[in-house]
């Protein structure tokens, strides 16, 4: 008797042929699980040539210079959700290899692990302090009037602002699954915030926890995020790369530091919810960011389907910066996708480096360093 | 002493006042209104599952209220001063009730077991099953917490008020946390109706696969969508907000009362480090301030 119709039979019979291979399968999983494995991240090496408190700034020295490379030093800024070593989560997926290979100087934010005695560190301090110190840091190091920056999703968003505050300073300017405009009903984060009291949390928590904000991007979806994920790993327990990966992305993606206390609630305030920054009617630091006195070349780059920071709220950006040059490129990908997809390998850094390469004047470079200009 | 007197100390007397006040005050409580909780289940009588709840606590009311009825008992109080011997008899009155209470609790335990893989509407949460926590939570409000916001006096009163607010915000948390769980649980058991639908669907066009994989994609894609429109909805959004504000109000009742402790063995509490950090945070700005002026010129 089968009353739902549904084939009972044979699904239990294909399931008895699946044991077989589910046996086999879990005994080389457990000589996968139980033997040696590589799960290191952030393998490239790297100087820490800046300090200030908790903030490190990381040199990567390009082992080889090709003749034609970038001599405009770039500096990556990421956010301050989660750690930047998800540019250099595996080799052969490796944004910051990738862009070393090209022979340009790069630098990069580590901005380390907040604690309670950041709590009152807010945008402005992040911005006009930290960021602007590491910028004049590397322009003196290199002797350049101005350096590329690359902003990583928040990170990008202060980099819009820092831009914005300090044109002469930034020669081109790349954002990455940043978020500009705010008032977007395409991502759940957009709608959520809204309903946020960031001033309570704030005063209860002190910095916003790292893990209470995982938590929030699990929901994002739970079916994917908490089933079906481990699901696929349970499936494939019994492949070493696969494993390695997968064990790689989770250390990642719950290493995540906590968001100084007023960053937080500024950041939830001033753009969640007001949406100041792609109306021009944003304050940083009592100094107005004027989004058409970024002057400098822009390419923003984003992921059709990222459900963090959806499309809608960034590909407003190059409309309202005070330059022509001004460009989206939309990849068919996701939030994380876009650093470590294969596809997006292939696709994302060459086309970053392309980009500089055609905007990075020699000339001005070469006349700074005889002037030792700084 | 006179003979009024004699017998208000009567033990007899007096347990007899006591049961009858006591009958009279569960009498009260198996007929209270809940205001918010019956407005709720007036809306929609013909759905059972509203007034599960409500008949759990109605059940419970009940067995105490026959509880205290056979403690009133003129035999009753007599046999309790009888002796050991008529222990039996006073234990078979009061145990009949809360048996028959325990009864109708298994009762609703099988309407929840008979109610799994009823077929209900996909993506509709118009109609959550959240009325039990609700009245839960109605009743703490309305019945326990005044309790707790009783005034204290005299040397301890400050120390015992922010207890009574821990331990209010505590219950409150947990409340909100179950609340807030169950909401989001909520589209597992769509779900499962949906997939149901959806298999009964297949069965009638006859294409059903072998395959048992395929009903778990056809799951997760139908519990992927299920939480994609529980989010945006209202009932979501209000209990995210309410759950993160009972938090942070329940996180703040135990720093208060952690900081009264730090003090009592001289320790610097969170709120006096975290002014140290600030006057920190302003002198460092200050100073490079001053610095960057001076490379400046």
């Amino acid at each position: 008797m089968n009353k739902s119709g549904v084939p009972v039979d044979l699904i239990l019979s294909k399931l008895a042929e699946d044991t077989g291979k589910t046996h086999k399968r879990a005994q080389k999983a457990y000589e996968v699980l139980l033997g040696q494995l590589d799960t290191r991240i952030a393998q490239t090496p790297y100087e820490v040539v800046y300090t200030e408190d908790r903030v490190k700034l990381k040199y990567y020295q390009p082992e080889k210079r090709p003749k034609n490379h970038i001599k405009t030093p770039l500096l990556i800024i990421y956010a301050l959700i989660n750690r930047e070593t998800m540019l250099d989560l595996q080799p052969g997926r490796s944004v910051t290899r990738s862009l070393l290979d090209s022979g340009l100087d790069l630098y990069m934010v580590d901005w380390g692990y907040p604690t309670e005695k950041d709590k009152f560190l807010t945008l402005d301090d992040h911005i006009n302090g930290y960021i602007d110190n590491v910028v004049d840091f590397i322009r003196d190091r290199h002797k350049n009037s101005s350096i590329n920056i690359m902003g990583v999703c928040m990170g990008g968003t202060m980099s819009i602002i820092y831009a914005a505050l300090n044109p002469k300073k930034v020669k081109n300017l790349i954002t990455t699954v940043t978020p500009s405009n705010f008032d977007t009903e395409q991502g759940l984060l957009h709608i959520w915030a809204k309903h946020l009291d960031p001033e309570q949390l704030i005063d209860a928590y002190g910095n916003m926890p790292g893990d209470l904000m995982n938590f929030g991007f699990l929901l994002l979806n739970p079916a994917r995020l908490m089933i079906d994920k481990y699901i696929g790993f349970m499936e494939n327990n019994d492949n070493k790369d696969f494993v390695e990966n997968f064990i790689r992305m989770e250390k990642w993606i719950f290493d995540s530091p906590d968001v100084p206390g007023e960053t937080f609630k500024q950041f939830i305030t001033d753009f969640y919810q007001k949406n100041l920054l792609i109306q021009n009617q944003l304050k940083i630091g009592g100094r107005h960011v004027d989004l058409k006195k970024i002057t400098m070349p822009v390419l923003n780059i984003f992921g059709k389907y990222d459900h963090l920071v959806p499309p809608g709220a960034c590909e407003l950006l190059p409309s309202r910066v005070g330059t022509n040059d001004a460009e989206n490129l939309c990849l068919e990908t996701g939030h994380i996708g876009i650093y470590v997809s294969s596809r997006t390998q292939k696709e994302f850094v060459p086309k970053i480096i392309s980009w500089l390469k055609q905007r990075d004047s020699v000339k001005q470079t070469k006349k700074l360093r005889i002037q030792g200009v700084s | 002493m006179a003979e009024s007197e004699k017998n208000i100390f009567n033990p007899i007397n007096m347990l007899d006042t006591w049961t009858r006040s006591m009958s009279e005050a569960w009498s009260q409580m198996a007929g209270l209104e809940l205001p918010s909780a019956n407005q709720q289940i007036k809306k929609n009588t013909a759905d059972k599952k509203n007034r599960r709840f409500d008949q759990t606590i109605g059940s419970s009311f009940k067995a105490w209220q026959a509880y205290m009825s056979a403690m009133n008992r003129p035999e009753t109080i007599a046999s309790v001063f009888k002796g050991v011997g008529s222990l039996p008899d006073i234990f078979f009155k009061m145990i009949q009730p809360v048996f028959n209470s325990i009864l109708i609790m298994h009762q609703q335990w099988l309407d929840k077991i008979e109610k799994t893989g009823r077929i209900s509407d996909s993506f509709h949460f118009d109609r959550m099953d959240k009325e039990s926590l609700n009245i839960f939570n109605k009743l703490y409000d309305a019945e326990f917490r005044k309790f707790l916001n009783i005034p204290q006096l005299g040397l301890t009163r400050e120390h015992q008020e922010k207890l009574n607010r821990f331990i209010d915000r505590f219950n409150l948390f947990s409340g909100a946390i179950a609340e807030f769980l169950q909401v989001i649980f909520q589209p597992f058991e769509k779900s499962y109706a949906v997939l149901q639908e959806k298999i009964a669907d297949l069965t009638k066009e006859d294409e059903i696969p072998e395959d048992p994989r395929f009903y778990y994609q056809l799951w997760l894609k139908i519990l992927e969508g299920e939480y994609m429109m529980l989010f945006k909805t209202p009932e979501y959004l209000s209990s995210l907000a309410k759950t993160l504000t009972i938090a942070a109000e329940y996180k703040k009742a135990r720093r208060d009362l952690s900081n009264d402790l730090l003090h009592y063995f001289s320790i610097p509490s969170s709120t006096e480090i975290n002014d140290v950090y600030k006057d920190l945070h302003d002198l460092k700005k200050r100073l490079r301030k001053i610095e960057k002026a001076m490379t400046a010129q």
